[in-house]
């Protein structure tokens, strides 16, 4: 326990995230959005049952009121936001793993296998996301796993196209010659020798197509093309728009499920700072000195601060 | 020569470096320096003493977490810390030029060498093309380059011919002073000879000033007129290069001198430093050097030497070696290191059997 208390300790992530207090309060939103909904699930009820009158504003009763159908507002942004985080969680993981594999080994192992996988990324590339993520969805049939499927085919490539670069920049280096001369094999030369000095990039990606994986998802159902019998983020506000809540002005319909929206994707983007302090670790020394600029908005860039522009110079 | 007036003048200046826990670390500790026009002064010290950073904390470009914990720079009679950034930045370069270690790393390896030599003065506000091009092609010759050289791209040279670009680069706007941090540590010994024998050369047409970084006292020794030796941040002694050589004051500067072989000299056994440098993070009380020091006494581990002028040289020691240099190394009628011109020569020797 406390050997694992110490690896905590001194992984690059915990500390970036004690220099970043904001990425800490980003993981804990996300925390308490993913976690939250996911355990009072059991307890809310069907959010699909019809309970009361359409249209009641929040109320003691009913907290967040009833939609344009009568289901209870509250109930359906628990499971919209269960079902939408976890789809979204698993669509970004699985673009960003896929892109990452086809990246590394097009760019490791060089030769026609980087031909045919780079051209294979170019073409993915140049193919507009959206539009062909629309035209897919209205073909597969509607549900879950066609999202999933229709996410992964459009967004693998920007990743896979990040991990060419690092693969080949990383390929160049002395020390994975040193590997490669001292007689590791490949697979171990990847997975021990490149791998730890992708994974804070690799981080990075994934919050970025769990992003991409919240918009596009939510953009979809919006506009129709997930599945309706679903409850999730999307569908929501495909039902609040099809049942023109804008236009009755009951806002508590869209509210709810467009802050839940917006709270994951700045939790996730407050969280990838502590990410590229780990990918850039020189962030870190500027940061010591700018917490103790007198006036950090002043400094100028590529001039040393003097004594007199510091807090407490020369603590000791 | 004492109407002169100082070039670059460094009084007290203390560099710190921010620290997540605990005290901050003065890696620079009052470190005092004049050098006049036209002079060469070394700066001598192991590795991580602070010579860089001195270097650095001229001109402010020192990286976070440093910062400049006090003192003053002045430049030719101005203070140079306080000036706004802009200034400061038109300044740089155009009086005070730098060659960084590695000449490799400091050129932009997809982008040509004369694009780069323009690149430097238009940034500086030479913006009349025919001038700047007459001006690089006279740049590139008076570095010993060709012409052709110009369209070439850094990884096309080799690492003395890319040495010779960054200085040509340092040059190019006639500056008044030439910091070189460790010019030549990357280059082989021929082309580190042949290298400074341009410089020094170029230095006497030219007329500028230079400041050599170096951990190579027997370059330094050769090369400069006034040598600074620096230990953990301070700097321990100071004088002209004959004095300095023939009777060092201070143990460190003894123990450097006898850390190489002298040419020409019998065999003999070299002593070094013993121990390990110093570490900022834990500094020994009192002169940061008394664990390394075959002279220590009594009170150096409590109190830090003052620099005071105490025969030829300027020493912070409390126990300063009297002795002649006969007793504590080799004799004096040791043969000098051979003179520049020399070393010149040899290197043209050297180049014609290779061609």
């Amino acid at each position: 326990m406390t050997l694992l208390r110490t690896l905590v300790r001194q992984s690059p992530f915990h500390r970036a995230m004690r220099d970043y207090p904001a990425s800490l309060l980003g993981l804990a939103c996300l925390l308490l959005l993913g976690l939250g909904s996911v355990l009072l699930l059991p307890f809310i009820g069907d959010p699909r049952d019809f309970i009361a009158e359409p249209l009641l504003g929040p109320s003691t009763v009913y907290w967040f009121g009833t939609n344009g159908q009568g289901q209870d507002v509250w109930r359906q942004t628990v499971a919209g936001t269960a079902s939408s985080l976890g789809l979204a969680f698993a669509t970004g993981m699985s673009m960003t793993v896929i892109g990452a594999l086809i990246g590394l080994i097009a760019g490791y192992t060089g030769s026609w296998i980087d031909k045919i996988l780079s051209y294979a990324t170019n073409i993915a590339l140049v193919i507009p996301g959206l539009p062909l993520a629309i035209v897919l969805a209205a073909f597969l049939p509607s549900g879950p796993w066609s999202l999933y499927i229709v996410l992964v085919v459009t967004g693998w490539a920007w990743t896979a196209r990040v991990f060419r670069g690092l693969a080949l920049s990383l390929r160049s280096k002395d020390f994975v010659l040193a590997a490669a001369l001292a007689g590791e094999s490949r697979l171990r030369i990847v997975s021990f020798e490149l791998l730890p000095n992708l994974l804070a990039s690799f981080a990075s990606s994934a919050i970025g197509a769990t992003i991409y994986a919240i918009g596009a998802q939510v953009g979809l159902e919006f506009l129709g093309l997930g599945d309706m019998n679903r409850v999730s983020w999307g569908t929501n506000l495909y039902w609040a728009s099809n049942d023109a809540a804008l236009l009755t002005g009951s806002w508590w319909i869209f509210v709810p499920t467009g802050l839940c929206i917006a709270l994951a994707c700045s939790a996730l983007t407050l969280v990838s700072y502590a990410v590229d302090a780990v990918n850039n670790p020189s962030l870190r020394a500027e940061q010591v000195l700018n917490k103790r600029l007198r006036d950090p908005l002043r400094r100028a860039i590529g001039v040393t601060p003097l004594a007199k522009e510091i807090r407490h110079a020369l603590n000791a | 020569m004492l109407s002169t007036p100082n070039l670059l003048e460094i009084r007290d200046l203390s560099v710190a470096f921010a620290a997540v826990e605990g005290p901050d670390l003065l890696v620079l500790d009052q470190v005092s320096l004049e050098l006049k026009a036209g002079g060469i002064m070394g700066l001598v010290g192991e590795s991580g003493c602070g010579k860089s950073t001195l270097c650095r904390a001229i001109l402010k470009t020192l990286r976070a977490p440093a910062y400049i914990a006090g003192g003053h720079v002045s430049w030719q009679g101005e203070s140079l810390l306080d000036r706004p950034p802009p200034v400061l930045n038109q300044l740089r370069w155009r009086d005070i030029s730098m060659v960084v270690q590695s000449a490799l790393d400091s050129l932009n390896p997809v982008v040509n060498i004369e694009a780069q030599l323009l690149d430097t003065m238009r940034a500086h506000g030479y913006r009349n093309a025919e001038a700047n091009r007459e001006r690089l092609a006279e740049l590139i010759a008076l570095v010993g380059l060709e012409q052709r050289h110009l369209k070439a791209y850094p990884h096309e040279l080799s690492g003395g011919m890319r040495q010779r670009v960054v200085i040509a680069m340092a040059l190019a706007l006639n500056p008044k002073l030439l910091i070189m941090d460790e010019p030549t540590t990357a280059l082989d010994v021929v082309t580190q000879a042949e290298i400074l024998g341009h410089i020094l050369d170029l230095q006497e047409k030219l007329g500028f000033a230079i400041l050599l970084v170096t951990h190579d006292l027997p370059l330094a020794l050769e090369f400069c007129h006034e040598i600074s030796v620096m230990y953990a941040g301070r700097i321990v002694e100071r004088g002209k290069v004959g004095p300095l050589q023939q009777n060092p004051q201070h143990p460190y500067t003894a123990g450097l001198l006898h850390s190489f072989p002298q040419p020409g000299s019998k065999a003999q056994v070299m002593r070094g430093v013993p121990g390990d440098p110093a570490s900022f993070s834990s500094l020994p009380s009192g002169c940061a050097f008394h664990p390394r020091c075959t002279q220590a006494v009594g009170v150096c581990p409590e109190l830090v030497p003052k620099l005071e002028q105490k025969g030829s040289t300027t020493v912070a020691c409390h126990n300063p070696l009297q002795a002649s240099r006969a007793e504590i190394g080799p004799t004096s009628e040791s043969p000098k290191f051979m003179p520049n011109k020399k070393l010149q020569s040899l290197s043209s020797d050297l180049r014609a059997v290779q061609n």
